[in-house]
This record gives C-alpha cells, sequence and structure tokens, in this order.
C-alpha cells in the first residue's frame, strides 16, 4: 500500500512516527500550515514556522524517505487577532516557493466577519499563484460553517476542482458533494471520523474527489490512520485499486495541480511503495508531477 | 503554605512596588497559597477555579482599588499578556470579580484577553474566560461559541455563568445540529449538550 498523506503536522510529531509512516507505506505528505495549539501573538512568530515547514521539516522528512510539502496561511482561529493578520502581506514569498502545493488552512473557525475576510484574501491569493486552496471546516456549528465556507467559494468564482474541504463527516459530506470540491476527512482515534465510519461514507459516495488524512498533530492522534483505513477497506470488500484511489491517487491529483509535487524516490529509499498490481508504483500519478 | 487571608496583605505591599513587582508576586501566589481546586470535587478546579486562581484574583481586585480605569487596564493586560496559562486564568477569575463594576477604560481590554483565552485549546483557560466577566462582555455571537466550545473539551457547563439566563434558540440551534452529528457518528450525547439542546422558552415553560 502507497500513502500520501494529504494533512499532517509532522512539526509536532517524533522521527519515530515517520520511521513508523514510512513503514507503512507513506512517501508523501502535506503539511498545512497551522497554529501552535495557543495563540501566536507576532508575524515573526509566523514567518520562522513557514521557513520551518518549508525547510527544516522537509529536510527531516526526507532522512526517512517522505517527501514533504506544504501549504501556506494564516489559520482561521489566529485570523481573528489583528496582530496575526499582518502576516498576510509576507504570505506571496512563502506561496512562491517549490514546497509550497497549496494556500491553507484558511477557512472558519468561529465564524466570525474577520475570519471570512481573510478566508476571502487567501482564495484571492491562490488565484493569483495558481495554487490549489485548502479549506478547514469548524469544529463547533460545522454544518452552518461549511454552509458558509461553500458559499464564500461560490462568491469568490474559483473553480472548485481546485479547492478541498476537509475535516468532513457523514453531516457535511453532501454539501461538498454536490459543489464539485474535494472532500476531505481526518481520521482520528476519537473525535472527527474514524476509520468504521470513513468506510461507511466510503461506501455511499465511492472513491471520487474522496482524500483520508490522519491531520496528526500535537493533540491525541494517531500518523497510521490512513494505513488503517486502507486496511479496513480492504476487509471490507474494497479493492486494491480502490485503495489506492483514496490514499495516493487523490491527493496527487489533487495537490498535483500546483505542478510543484516531487514524487520521485528519495536516494537510498525505495520508489514509492509497493509495485501496483505490477504497475508502475506512479501509476495514475498526473504527467509531470511524478 | 499559607492561606489567602495571610497571603494578600502582603502581596498587595509588594505588588503595589511596581509592575515588576506586581508581575512577579502574581506568577509566584502558587507557591505560597498552593494550587489544588477550591471546591476538591471540582477537578482541576474547571468550575470554581483553584487556590491558587482565587488568590491572584483578589490580588488583582486589591490593587483595581486603587487604580484608575487606564492604570487598571494597563495592569490587567500586562499581567495576563505576559505571564503563564495561571497567572492568565488568575486574572480571568479577577475580572469575574470585578465584573459587575468594571471602569469603562478596562471593558475593551478585558474582552479582548477573554477573547484571547476563548481561542486557546486549555480547557482551564476557556472555562475561566466564561466566568461572569465573560458573560457580562461577551457579544451573543462569541459567547455561544464559548459554551460550544465548552461541551467539546467536555467541561462541565457550570463553568458556563449565567447560562440559564442567557441560552437562547440560537444555541439551542447550535447544540441540536452538535447532536445530530454525533447521533451520525454514533457517539454519546453528554446531559449538559442534551440540556442546551432545548429552546429555552420551551424549557422556562415547563419549571
Amino acid at each position: 500500500m502507497r500513502i500520501f498523506d494529504p494533512h499532517i503536522h509532522m512539526t509536532s510529531r517524533t522521527t519515530d512516527d515517520y520511521e513508523a509512516m514510512y513503514a507503512a507505506g507513506v512517501r508523501a505528505l502535506v503539511e498545512p500550515a497551522f497554529w501552535l495549539g495557543q495563540p501566536r501573538t507576532t508575524v515573526g512568530s509566523f514567518v520562522d514556522y513557514f521557513d520551518a515547514i518549508t525547510g527544516w521539516e522537509r529536510f527531516r522528512a526526507s532522512q526517512f524517505g517522505i517527501r514533504h510539502h506544504a501549504t501556506i496561511g494564516l489559520n482561521p482561529k489566529e485570523a481573528n487577532d489583528p496582530r496575526c493578520r499582518e502576516v498576510m502581506g509576507e504570505l506571496g514569498r512563502f506561496l512562491a516557493r517549490e514546497s509550497v502545493v497549496a494556500v491553507g488552512e484558511t477557512g472558519f473557525d468561529s465564524l466570525t466577519e474577520a475570519e471570512e475576510q481573510v478566508f476571502v484574501q487567501h482564495v484571492e491569493l491562490a488565484q493569483e499563484h495558481e495554487l490549489p486552496i485548502m479549506v478547514h471546516t469548524p469544529h463547533r456549528d460545522k454544518a452552518e460553517g461549511t454552509r458558509r465556507t461553500l458559499a464564500v467559494i461560490a462568491a469568490t468564482g474559483i473553480e472548485p476542482g481546485r479547492v478541498l474541504v476537509d475535516h468532513l463527516n457523514e453531516v457535511t459530506v453532501d454539501l461538498v458533494a454536490e459543489t464539485g470540491a474535494w472532500m476531505g476527512f481526518s481520521i482520528y482515534p476519537d473525535t472527527k471520523m474514524d476509520e468504521r465510519r470513513m468506510v461507511e461514507i466510503l461506501r455511499r459516495h465511492g472513491t471520487e474527489r474522496i482524500l483520508v488524512d490522519s491531520a496528526a498533530d500535537w493533540g491525541r492522534s494517531d500518523p497510521l490512520t490512513t494505513l488503517k483505513t486502507g486496511r479496513l477497506m480492504l476487509e471490507s470488500g474494497f479493492s486494491d485499486d480502490d485503495v489506492d484511489r483514496v490514499l495516493w491517487r487523490n491527493p496527487v491529483e489533487f495537490y498535483g495541480q500546483s505542478g510543484r509535487l516531487d514524487l520521485s524516490p528519495l536516494p537510498g529509499f525505495e520508489s514509492s511503495g509497493s509495485t501496483f498490481e505490477g504497475n508502475s508504483v506512479l501509476r495514475g500519478a498526473p504527467k509531470g508531477t511524478a | 503554605m499559607t492561606t489567602i487571608d495571610e497571603w494578600l496583605p502582603t502581596a498587595v505591599t509588594e505588588a503595589s512596588g511596581g509592575r515588576d513587582a506586581a508581575e512577579r508576586v502574581f506568577a509566584q501566589a502558587a507557591l505560597r497559597v498552593g494550587r489544588d481546586p477550591v471546591d476538591p470535587g471540582d477537578t482541576g478546579g474547571l468550575v470554581h477555579g483553584t487556590v491558587a486562581d482565587r488568590a491572584r484574583a483578589a490580588l488583582l481586585a486589591e490593587l483595581a482599588v486603587t487604580a484608575s480605569g487606564p492604570e487598571l487596564a494597563d495592569l490587567t493586560d500586562a499581567l495576563y499578556r505576559r505571564g503563564d496559562a495561571e497567572q492568565r486564568r488568575g486574572v480571568l477569575r479577577g475580572l469575574d470579580l470585578l465584573a459587575s463594576a468594571l471602569p469603562q477604560e478596562v471593558r475593551a481590554a478585558a474582552l479582548e484577553l477573554i477573547r484571547d483565552a476563548l481561542r486557546a485549546n486549555d480547557p482551564r483557560l476557556v472555562a475561566a474566560g466564561m466566568g461572569d466577566a465573560g458573560a457580562a462582555l461577551l457579544p451573543d455571537h462569541e459567547w455561544r461559541h464559548g459554551v460550544v466550545k465548552l461541551v467539546f473539551m467536555g467541561v462541565p457547563l457550570a463553568a458556563a455563568s449565567g447560562l440559564d439566563d442567557r441560552r437562547d434558540a440560537e444555541l439551542a440551534r447550535m447544540a441540536r445540529d452538535l447532536i445530530a452529528e454525533r447521533t451520525a457518528a454514533g457517539r454519546d450525547i453528554s446531559d449538559d449538550l442534551a440540556a442546551i439542546a432545548v429552546a429555552p422558552e420551551t424549557d422556562r415553560e415547563h419549571r
């Protein structure tokens, strides 16, 4: 099984995690810019963090055979603090970096006007830098938050196929499915989604435009829930091809829209997971991204 | 260890010696009076705070007696923003003591601190932000999000001051949506969540 984790916060994880992820088949991941678990207070704090997730963390992942990419943005929670919003003027130089494959995480947290303004600015940055955009949906008031998220996306005119709406669940998936945007599911040990519920959603919706991520961070989370979901899919009657589509080809197709994905094997490591039914390991990857 | 009553007069004297002195006394309060929950049944002091919270709150309230409005706004802001999570809780609980008579100059500063606490992921801070000062100062939308955040964090809703007076149909709507999500996910519904999902008008008629 080859795995691309489309959403994981590796700065909060250990080298043991990297080793376990490689052993599980993870060969590439995306680390979205996020908050620290407690609020930042200055622009400098963001700048150093953005440098870390496009620099040191990328190098650290490479030592374990995993290709690391990032998304850059001001997260919705901190968008409510005027001291943090000043970072919006700094995002351009980071969005130009070769390791940055999307704008985000952006979207709503508490459904405030400040969040909406910053969300719209992110969509404009995505259009300017020709990048896809990764949108977080809120924990609180999730269904209403998802409806407002989709209204903002529709109003900006961005092509829905360039938008990933993440942290969905049984209640919000249908809202996103009908728009043509990509649907992300974060598989957590206790909240958000679990593997069993994810497999039920895949049964109902099929595998098209669906991404599964661990969203592992500093909270109680598990960087191997991608693998566990893949295994449960197989046990539940999905084919190897279905699993490969959800855990590899779909994230590659979505983030591949940046034109910046590097999925070549790292020196000293084998190529992306096992071969798939005798075919190339890069089967299904769009031209120019593999 | 000493009691709050024994500690407070000396603490006030020392803290009156300037900003640095006030910050030091405030920072070290728990080392003097302890940090157990005020109510032993209240794990972590989420609802009623800790002994240290109470000491720091009392100190802030004493310092407020002699400070002008702008001075109190500055002091409150500094003690919170330059302090750790324990000091921040003490400031928030101090604002609770002052909530009914908060000088105009302090209200805006206090609201920003409460908002900062509600953005945190530390349940003790969020709980302290939802005390009397939070209830007095937070606009409806933010206050409702604070209540739902407590539910997410597993904090008893007894921590939300004035809940029964302030909860409204919109909060009940948010709670019902959350119940729908949790039911779809096969998760448990807490008694607190079920209680706020009932529209308050209906609920009050039946009382």
